[in-house]
């Protein structure tokens, strides 16, 4: 007479080896997964953590956004993602300025070198640089429209590094003019030897964040 | 209005210096954006300025473009 069910807590002892269709396994660690650690083997395994979002931060009337977890050597590189960017003056830049000391308390606001070009829907270029002033200029001349928000994504590497710390970013937006989505990108370099970078701040050059969601990543042996 | 800075998701209103810092920087601001948008006005209008006599000397816009870039607004 042939089986209709097996009841399996029962009918069975020991561990069922991989080559069997088992996993060799009698327990695991709590919130990791299974993984085949060797052509046979399976055993419990952390997802890797070398790519994590320190924080994210969102606001509809603060003047300005800073970033101060995270920066205690963790991470090689810094990846900022600025998403559903509004502000509350038309034709407002939008900054970034390195954070310096314990926590983050201090605004790096001088030996700040950028250059950034832009190209916009209408056909017109656009470019602004600076070879010595208190802040990196991301956008210049944001338009204020809820429906054309803007976005970009920023790096920061090395930032306590011996030597200047190198900035770099791309993104697009809606200037304050018709027709003009317009792509930018950028880099900057902050020429300071001695301190480390503690953190960020983002902020518009005029009144407040209509809308912005900015998330922080930190990035392993990069 | 007093402003409000955001750090690490908690917000807190800016202090005393910190507001005046702010209005400086942000009327230095004002400055250099202006001081921009002047700036591309005049570009925009060199541009078409030379683009104009560049036709006038009997050039196609396609010849015009092809060598300085300049393409005019579309109407």
């Amino acid at each position: 007479m042939a089986f209709a069910t097996i009841d399996v807590t029962k009918g069975i002892t020991g561990t069922i080896p991989v080559a069997n269709g088992g996993t060799g396994l009698t327990s695991g660690t709590t919130d990791q997964f299974l993984k085949f650690t060797g052509s046979t083997t399976v055993a419990s395994a952390a997802v890797s953590n070398d790519f994590v979002l320190v924080q994210s931060q969102s606001t509809t009337s603060a003047s300005s956004l800073s970033f101060t977890t995270g920066f205690d050597g963790t991470y090689d590189t810094h990846m900022f993602v600025v998403n559903d960017l509004d502000v509350s003056d038309d034709g407002c830049d939008f900054y970034a300025r390195p954070l310096l000391g314990s926590g983050g308390s201090t605004e790096g606001n001088s030996g700040i070198v950028y250059a950034n070009s832009g190209f916009s829907a209408n056909g017109s270029a656009r470019t602004q640089e600076s070879t010595s002033t208190s802040k990196i200029m991301l956008f210049g001349g944001v338009d204020n429209y809820v429906t054309y928000k803007s976005g970009l994504t920023l790096w920061l590497g090395k930032p306590d590094a011996t030597g200047f710390k190198r900035i770099w970013w791309n993104g697009a937006f809606e200037r304050n003019s018709s027709g003009s989505n317009t792509s930018y990108f950028g880099g900057a370099c902050y020429t300071d030897s001695s301190n480390a970078i503690t953190g960020m701040k983002f902020y518009p050059s005029a009144g407040t964040f209509a809308t912005v969601t900015i998330n922080h990543y930190g990035l392993k042996g990069s | 209005m007093p402003r409000i800075k955001m750090i690490d998701g908690i917000e807190y209103p800016y202090t005393a210096e910190e507001e005046i810092q702010a209005d400086t920087e942000e009327a230095e601001a004002k400055v250099e954006i202006n001081a921009r948008k002047e700036k591309e006005v005049l570009k925009e209008t060199d541009a078409e300025n030379g683009n104009k006599k560049l036709l006038d000397l009997g050039l196609t816009q396609d010849e015009v473009t092809a060598m300085t870039g300049y393409k005019p607004p579309e109407e």
